[in-house]
C-alpha cells in the first residue's frame, strides 16, 4: 500500500485572538491517498477554503499535525514549501485568478516561470497540448476577458496541469459558471482523474461532481461530520 | 528559486508599468545628475585651483614671525632671516619629500620701469620686489631660458651702448668693467598678471596684458635699478641698472614681483648686502610626493623653526571640500526625495497587484522571489535612472564649457574644462541612483512578500 499523500492528526485552525478567537476547522483526522477523488462537502463557512489552503501548503498557522506529501509545512522552509507547490500541488480556484494582460497561452505557462523544470519552449508545447485537450485549441492568444467563465476555468485548469501536478486541489471549481460550463468542467475533472490518476480534492456545493468522486467528505463547523467512500 | 523566472516577471512587469515607473525614475535620474555635475565641477575646480594657482603637493616654508622678530630685536641687520644648507638638507631627507627647491629674495632696495612695448608709455614702481629661485623649480618650457646670462661669457664694456642693441653692460659695484649680458630672464605671476589686467589697467587707460603674456612674453623687457629706491638706498654697493626680460607667466613665480633665477639674486645680494645676505636661502620650496604627505612635513619644520608661508592651498582645499559637500547635501536631498517617489510607486504598484502576488505565491514564487522581484524593479529603474543621470550631467558639463569657451575671456587660470569625471564619480552617480531607488523599494518589496496568498485567493469563508 502506497503511504498516504496527506495525513492530518487534530489538525486545528483557528483566526483571531481572546474572545473574538474562532476555529475554522477543529481536531481534523484525516488521511489521503494517491488517486483519490474526493468531495468536500460543507455549508459556507465550515471550514473547506481553509482546509483547501492547509492542503495547498498556503498556510502554516496550524496545530495539531500535518503532513503533505511528506512535507510537514510549519517545519519547512517557505522556499521549500514554494517548490512543492509548483512542483506538486495544483490550484483550481472559483474566481478563476487568470492574469488579465496575458493570452491563454501566458496564463497557462504561469507556473513554469518559478521552476527549472521545464524551458519556456517546452512549456509552451505543454500548454498548447493542455489548451488543445480542453477543447480551447486556436485560442491561445485570447486575453482572459475574451473568453466565456467555462473557458476562463479550462484556461486555470490547463494552467493547474501544466507541471503534472500529484495533488489537485480545487476550491468551488463551478461556482462562477453557468450549469452547462460546470457540467462540462466536471466531465473534464472525471476524465483527468480516470486517466492520469491524479489525486482531486474538489470544496464544492454541486451535486454533479459527485460522479466523480472516490470519496465523500462532510465538514460542518470546522468538524468532520461524515467520511465515506462514494 | 528561478532566476530566469525573476528575469521573465521583471521584464513584463517594466513593459506594463514603464509609465509610472519612468515618472518614479524621473526623480532619480534629475538627483544623479545634479549629484555628479556639482561634484564633477567641484573636484575640476578644486584641480585647477590646487594643481595650479595654489598647489597642494608643494609647501613654501619660511622661518617662523617669532624667530624673525627676535633676531631682528637682537642682531639688527647682521642676521637676515632664513634656511640654512644644513637644515634644507634635513627636509629633503624626509620621506614625503619629493624634491625641495631654495629661494632667495633681493635684501636690498630697488626700483623698476618698463612696459612701453606693450602698454604704449613707460610704467615703473619706486619700489620693487624679487625672489631668486632654482630654475629646476621651473616648469621645463621656461626652464631652459631661465638662467643666469652672467654664466655666459660677454664681450667687456663700461656702458650699455657698447653691448648689442637688447643687452646691457653688467659691470657690478666697485668694477672698473663689465661685461655685456642678455636681459636677466624673470617670471611673473598670474596674480600679478590678474590685478594689473584688472586693477591698474582700467585706472590709468592701460591695455590688458594677459594675452601678450600668455601668447609671447619675451616682447617685455623692463629696467631694474638696484641699490636705490623711494624708501632708501643698499648699506653696501653702487646703484646701476640692469634689465631683464619677462619671459612668461609662472605659478613658481612671486605673486608681487619678479622671480630671477636663484644665481642672479645670490650675485646680487652678495653685492648690495653682504655675503650672509647670500648664504642663507629666505624660504624653501617643498615638493611632496603626495598631497596628504603635508602635515608631516610641517611638522618636521616647525620643529625647525620653520612654517609655511602661504596657508591658502589648505584653505581653498577646506573651502571647495565644504563647497562640494553643500552641493552633494542638496543633490542627496534630491535623491531622498526620489527614493520617496520610488516607494510611493512600488507601495501602489503593489497594493494593486495584490491578487497577481498571491497568485505568484500559489503557483511556486517564494516569499524573497516576491521581494526580489520588487527589489529587481527598483534596481532596475534606479540603474537605468542613475546611468541617464551621469550622461545628462555629462552632457551639461560639455555644455558648460562651451559656452564658456565663447563667452569667457581668456584668462590666466582659465581651463579647458571646468569639470573632472574620473571613473569612480561616474560609478558613484549610478551607485547612488541605484541605492535611492533599493532603499526607496525596501518596505513596498518587504510588503509583497507578505501578502497572504490564502487570505488573497480564498473565499474567506473558513
Amino acid at each position: 500500500m502506497t503511504p498516504p499523500l496527506v495525513v492530518a492528526r487534530g489538525l486545528t485552525r483557528r483566526y483571531g485572538e481572546g474572545a473574538a478567537q474562532r476555529s475554522a476547522l477543529e481536531g481534523l483526522e484525516l488521511e489521503l491517498r494517491e488517486g483519490e477523488a474526493v468531495l468536500l462537502f460543507g455549508p459556507s463557512g465550515s471550514g473547506k477554503s481553509t482546509l483547501l489552503a492547509l492542503l495547498g501548503l498556503l498556510d502554516r498557522q496550524y496545530e495539531g499535525t500535518l503532513e503533505v506529501l511528506g512535507c510537514s509545512p510549519r517545519d519547512a522552509t517557505d522556499e521549500q514549501l514554494a517548490l512543492l507547490r509548483n512542483d506538486s500541488i495544483g490550484f483550481v480556484f472559483q474566481a478563476f485568478h487568470l492574469l488579465g494582460h496575458l493570452g491563454a497561452l501566458d496564463n497557462v505557462c504561469l507556473p513554469a516561470v518559478f521552476s527549472a523544470r521545464l524551458t519556456p519552449e517546452l512549456a509552451r508545447r505543454r500548454g498548447l497540448e493542455l489548451l488543445e485537450r480542453l477543447g480551447l485549441g486556436g485560442r491561445e492568444g485570447a486575453l482572459p476577458h475574451e473568453l466565456s467563465g467555462g473557458q476562463r476555468q479550462r484556461v486555470a485548469v490547463a494552467r493547474a496541469l501544466l507541471l503534472s501536478p500529484r495533488l489537485l486541489l480545487c476550491d468551488e471549481p463551478t461556482g462562477n459558471l453557468d450549469s452547462a460550463s460546470g457540467a462540462r468542467l466536471a466531465e473534464l475533472l472525471a476524465e483527468l482523474h480516470r486517466d492520469q490518476a491524479t489525486t482531486l480534492v474538489i470544496a464544492t456545493h454541486d451535486e454533479r461532481l459527485a460522479a466523480l468522486a472516490t470519496r465523500r467528505l462532510l465538514l460542518v463547523d470546522g468538524r468532520l461530520l461524515q467520511d465515506a467512500a462514494a | 528559486m528561478s532566476w530566469r523566472g525573476l528575469g521573465t516577471l521583471t521584464r513584463a512587469e517594466l513593459r506594463r508599468t514603464r509609465g509610472a515607473l519612468s515618472a518614479a525614475g524621473l526623480g532619480v535620474l534629475l538627483g544623479t545628475a545634479s549629484l555628479t555635475f556639482f561634484l564633477g565641477l567641484g573636484l575640476g575646480v578644486r584641480a585647477t585651483l590646487l594643481e595650479q594657482v595654489f598647489p597642494i603637493d608643494r609647501v613654501e616654508l619660511v622661518p617662523a614671525q617669532s624667530e624673525v622678530g627676535l633676531l631682528a630685536l637682537l642682531g639688527g641687520r647682521s642676521a637676515p632671516p632664513g634656511v640654512d644648507e644644513q637644515t634644507a638638507e634635513e627636509l629633503r631627507r624626509l620621506p614625503a619629500v619629493e624634491a625641495l627647491y631654495p629661494k632667495l629674495m633681493l635684501r636690498f632696495p630697488s626700483m623698476a620701469r618698463g612696459g612701453k612695448e606693450v602698454l604704449g608709455q613707460e610704467l615703473g614702481t619706486h619700489e620693487m620686489l624679487a625672489d631668486g629661485v632654482d630654475p629646476e623649480l621651473v616648469e621645463p618650457p621656461l626652464r631652459a631660458r631661465f638662467t643666469d646670462p652672467w654664466s655666459a661669457e660677454g664681450k667687456p664694456c663700461v656702458t650699455d651702448a657698447e653691448c648689442a642693441d637688447r643687452d646691457y653692460c653688467e659691470r657690478p659695484s666697485g668694477a672698473a668693467t663689465g661685461r655685456c649680458s642678455r636681459p636677466v630672464p624673470a617670471l611673473v605671476s598670474r596674480y600679478l598678471v590678474e590685478l594689473f589686467d584688472h586693477g591698474v589697467a582700467p585706472a590709468h587707460g592701460l591695455p590688458a596684458v594677459a594675452g601678450e603674456l600668455l601668447s609671447h612674453a619675451e616682447v617685455i623687457p623692463f629696467t631694474m635699478t638696484l641699490g636705490n629706491s623711494l624708501l632708501g638706498r643698499a648699506p653696501q654697493g653702487s646703484e646701476r641698472r640692469v634689465k631683464l626680460q619677462v619671459i612668461g607667466v609662472s605659478p613658481r613665480a612671486i605673486d608681487l614681483g619678479v622671480t630671477v633665477p636663484l644665481a642672479v639674486a645670490r650675485r646680487w645680494n652678495t653685492e648690495y648686502a653682504g655675503a650672509a645676505a647670500a648664504a642663507r636661502s629666505s624660504s624653501v620650496v617643498v615638493q611632496l610626493r603626495r598631497g596628504g604627505d603635508a602635515s608631516r612635513v610641517l611638522e618636521a619644520a616647525a620643529a625647525r623653526g620653520l612654517q609655511p608661508k602661504d596657508t591658502r592651498a589648505r584653505d581653498v582645499s577646506v573651502l571647495t571640500a565644504g563647497i562640494m559637500a553643500l552641493l552633494s547635501l542638496v543633490s542627496g536631498v534630491i535623491l531622498l526625495v526620489a527614493g520617496l517617489n520610488i516607494a510611493h510607486t512600488l507601495r501602489s504598484l503593489v497594493a494593486e497587484r495584490r491578487q497577481e502576488l498571491a497568485l505568484y505565491r500559489a503557483l511556486g514564487a517564494s516569499a524573497a522571489l516576491v521581494r526580489r522581484w520588487v527589489l529587481a524593479l527598483a534596481l532596475t529603474v534606479g540603474a537605468s535612472a542613475g546611468a541617464a543621470g551621469v550622461a545628462l550631467a555629462w552632457l551639461l558639463s560639455l555644455l558648460v564649457d562651451w559656452r564658456a569657451a565663447v563667452d569667457l575671456p581668456a584668462f590666466p587660470f582659465k581651463p579647458a574644462s571646468f569639470f573632472a569625471f574620473p571613473p569612480w564619480l561616474l560609478a558613484l552617480g549610478v551607485g547612488f541612483g541605484v541605492l535611492s531607488a533599493l532603499l526607496g523599494a525596501a518596505r513596498p518589496a518587504w510588503r509583497a512578500s507578505r501578502v497572504d496568498p490564502a487570505a488573497v485567493l480564498g473565499r474567506q469563508d473558513g
